[in-house]
């Protein structure tokens, strides 16, 4: 356990010395990141200058939501969510066999190894947007902070399985990149008020792929606001957990390399 | 002069590559109507909390075909020259196309033509019927149908243009893609891929007035629409494809003097 921390630590070290050789464009990949993610923001402001905005959300608890998810989002990035791209070109350029030959876990040398630092600037615009909203929406309780970081930890738990459930997709069919484009539509899910969504959809963003746990959930429980169900929820988050492990060995059994 | 054995042996080579993968394309068809579905639940939303009726001049239907027709012609100005660019330049591979009895830039051009073409059939025609019988909505009327084509291959032309610029940039740097990046992403919140751009301040109007990126996707989404007031001025939709021509003679000029000067600075193996 203990050298598979430090063989994490180290690898993840070597991802970011590698970066940092291009400083510039690390810096400019990382102001883009933090753009980008704020595009929800700025879209929810206009939409509230121009309108009433999301019925039961006011402006700062709307952007509560959505920092908590750009936060999520961005500690994810950061952390884990580079298996992807690192698993498609690896198995894409056949360099995938030279990660199961190391006497490592695969999945998490890929994990170690796909360290993006650019998403900091994600993570960073998502602490920005989440200080904004709680300091319009008044002082929340230490016991309110509490629940809103164990929540925080089931979101990431649910984007890792997305991630590893990407990767296993990644191993099983070649050149997925667009698998991205999937994840994206659904992130946009996560980024809204749950209470926005039509029953059915609410459903399966809860229990089937549990896309609210990222942002509504722990948003939510700071606000004090009552979520039906969700212990139930929580339950589903880690059942959906272990069925990615499970999809994730079945793909690299399956796995034949180039002369499959 | 347009060497059309040329256009169709691109046109073929893009074909082949693209149907190699086709399932990707076909991702589209997954991805487009999610992006629709969460638009439709976020603004339905909106709409039923406003009593007016309307926003920024937008009903409820006028919203929604405004992001069916956005997303659908994104699929048909989508342009990778930029990326691709890059990675010859920097792989030093981009010798291979000075070699070519073409222009690079009419390379590129024909392989976009080809891969276009493609995902006029697979990607949009397909996105535009599953849309309609998903939302009820049919986003396009006859009366707009000849201006709305032809501010599309206008769109088309000028976003490729602007990738061609980004893409000598990599003459000059090692590493670009940040810098595209960053180009690539905010230029999506001016061309209107996001929201419609009435919805803004009058300042943020003219600003995106002045860039070209609002004529890869705002105007001829609102050229279907049958027109639009920008910054407190009418565009019917022939003042929009007029706007865009204007631009296209300008962005012409650039690309070819950045092309020229950049190209000189490149120093490949050999070279």
């Amino acid at each position: 356990m203990t050298s598979a921390f430090i063989v994490h630590i180290e690898a993840v070290k070597r991802m970011i010395a590698s970066r940092l050789a291009f400083r510039t464009d690390l810096l400019l990949s990382a102001a883009t990141m933090a753009i980008n993610e704020s595009l929800v923001v700025i879209f929810t402001i206009i939409i509230y200058t121009a309108s009433e905005g999301f019925p039961g959300w006011s402006l700062p608890a709307a952007l509560l939501l959505q920092g908590t998810f750009i936060l999520v989002h961005g500690i994810g990035g950061t952390g884990f969510m580079g298996v992807i791209w690192n698993t498609v070109r690896k198995v894409e350029a056949g360099e995938l066999d030279l990660v199961l030959l190391q006497p490592r876990s695969t999945l998490q040398m890929l994990i170690a190894t796909g360290f993006d630092t650019e998403d900091i600037g994600r993570a960073l615009a998502g602490i920005a947007t989440v200080t904004y909203a709680t300091a319009q929406l008044g002082p929340f309780g230490a016991w309110a902070w509490i629940r809103y970081a164990l929540l925080l930890l089931v979101g990431l738990a649910v984007l890792l399985s997305l991630g590893i459930i990407c990767s296993g997709l990644a191993i099983r069919f070649v050149k997925t990149w667009r698998m991205y484009e999937v994840l994206d539509a659904l992130y946009m899910l996560g980024e809204y008020p749950a209470t926005l969504q039509q029953p059915t959809v609410r459903i399966v963003l809860s229990f089937a792929i549990p896309i609210i746990t990222i942002a509504y959930l722990p948003a939510s429980v700071l606000l004090q606001m009552t979520v039906p169900h969700i212990g139930w929820i929580i339950a589903a988050t880690a059942v959906f957990t272990l069925l990615s492990y499970g999809f994730w060995h079945s793909s690299i059994k399956a796995y034949a390399s180039a002369g499959g | 002069m347009i060497n059309w054995a040329h256009v169709r042996v691109m046109i073929m080579l893009s074909w082949r590559e693209q149907l190699h993968y086709r399932a990707e394309m076909l991702i589209s068809l997954i991805t487009g109507p999610v992006y629709l579905l969460v638009n439709y639940i976020v603004w339905k939303s909106i709409f039923s909390a406003n009593p007016a009726g309307t926003i920024s001049g937008y009903t409820f239907e006028q919203m929604m075909s405004y992001y069916i027709l956005t997303f659908s012609v994104s699929y048909l100005v989508w342009d990778n020259t930029c990326d691709w660019m890059e990675s010859e330049i920097s792989k030093g591979k981009f010798s291979n196309l000075l070699t070519k009895p073409m222009h690079v830039y009419r390379h590129y051009l024909y392989y976009k033509l080809g891969h276009r073409g493609l995902a006029f059939f697979v990607e949009f025609l397909p996105l535009l019927a599953i849309s309609g019988l998903i939302f009820g909505i049919l986003p396009l009327e006859w009366t707009h149908l000849i201006p709305f084509v032809a501010s599309v291959i206008i769109a088309s032309y000028v976003n490729f243009q602007i990738q061609f610029i980004m893409g000598t940039t990599t003459f000059w740097t090692t590493k670009s893609s940040g810098l595209t990046r960053l180009i690539t992403w905010t230029s999506a919140i001016f061309a209107g891929k996001y929201f419609p751009l009435p919805l803004l301040p009058a300042w943020a109007q003219w600003l995106f007035l002045g860039l070209p990126f609002a004529l890869t996707s705002f105007f001829p989404v609102q050229a279907a629409l049958g027109g639009v007031t920008i910054a407190g001025i009418w565009f019917s939709p022939w003042m929009l494809i007029g706007y865009q021509c204007l631009y296209v003679i300008f962005l012409e000029f650039t690309m070819i003097r950045f092309y020229e000067h950049s190209v000189s600075k490149f120093g490949g193996v050999g070279v």
